[in-house]
């Protein structure tokens, strides 16, 4: 894994918004998105905004 | 769907992750994607670039430093041993990965400054490294990630030059950046970190099993770097 120089500070562009985020992995509330989130299995888990980690 | 930014080097993957140096489960994310990518037989490929997340926005680098589980108790009005169950849930799971977490001593602080040192080091090649002694320095040995003198001397650890270091930190230089960062999860609705875009269409949130990361790259790499129009692309380049 490499951490580019090159490209480190420019958030990917995103220019045709696709599809919207159904909901979070976590079960959280549904966030409006440009990707596609990808379905996975058990999560280890995720920080949400509010500070709590579950 | 991938931006601009991807389409300067059709040859590489990228992976935009969005981080908080107190997150624990960020911590935990890295460490798995490593994993997987150390499993991922094109690795060399891919470039990840870390992008700044404030969990605790009301926090200041200025504040005193105070203990995540009491901050926790405080803000959700949990009894403090309920804090501490969730600490201690958390700091198995870190475990199980390798992971060695010691919440009890732990000082949550303002990041924006420990942000701005992670730009600092992707200038110099160096930002995966940052990020990881960032991690272990809050989690594991209970530093004050918001000091700038010890954001100097982890500086320095990962091999960046300490007064240079130093010097981005008290002039600002990427203040602007990590604000950007901040604003561009907003834009996505990036609601919880750590939060994974793959070639800039495909995202995960939060920390996955090795496999699961896996299975990103592979189908990012596929569609993207593997596809037979990148090849194409590769090679005309090649020949110019």
């Amino acid at each position: 894994m490499t951490s580019s120089n090159a490209i480190a500070e420019s958030a990917p562009v995103v220019d045709v918004p696709a599809e919207k985020t159904p909901e979070a992995v976590d079960g959280g509330p549904a966030a409006p998105s440009p990707f596609e989130l990808l379905a996975t299995g058990e999560s280890f888990g995720v920080c949400d905004v509010d500070g709590v980690c579950s | 769907m991938a931006g601009e930014a991807f389409d300067q080097a059709t040859d590489r993957l990228v992976v935009d992750v969005w981080s908080d140096v107190m997150c624990p489960f960020c911590y935990m994310g890295d460490t798995l994607l490593a994993q997987a990518l150390e499993k991922f037989p094109h690795a060399s490929g891919v470039d990840v670039r870390y992008h700044s997340f404030l969990l605790m926005p009301q926090l200041s680098d200025d504040d005193a430093p105070v203990s995540p589980t009491d901050l926790l108790s405080a803000k959700h009005g949990l009894p403090r041993e309920q804090a501490q169950a969730m600490n201690d849930q958390v700091t198995e799971r870190a475990r199980q990965i390798g992971l060695d977490y010691r919440l009890e001593q732990a000082r949550a602080v303002g990041t924006r400054t420990a942000h701005q040192l992670s730009h600092f080091a992707a200038t110099q090649g160096k930002q995966h490294e940052m990020v990881q002694r960032l991690f272990q320095a809050y989690f594991t040995e209970g530093l004050n990630v918001a000091d700038h003198q010890v954001l100097g001397d982890l500086a320095a650890d990962v091999g960046l030059d300490r007064d240079a270091a130093l010097a981005a930190l008290t002039s600002g230089q990427f203040a602007d950046a990590v604000e950007a960062d901040i604003e561009q999860a907003r834009q996505y609705g990036i609601q919880g970190v750590p939060f994974f875009v793959f070639a800039g269409k495909y995202a995960v949130s939060g920390a996955q099993p090795v496999e699961a990361f896996l299975q990103a790259l592979d189908t990012s790499w596929t569609e993207t770097v593997g596809s037979p129009a990148a090849a194409d692309s590769t090679s005309a380049g090649a020949g110019r």
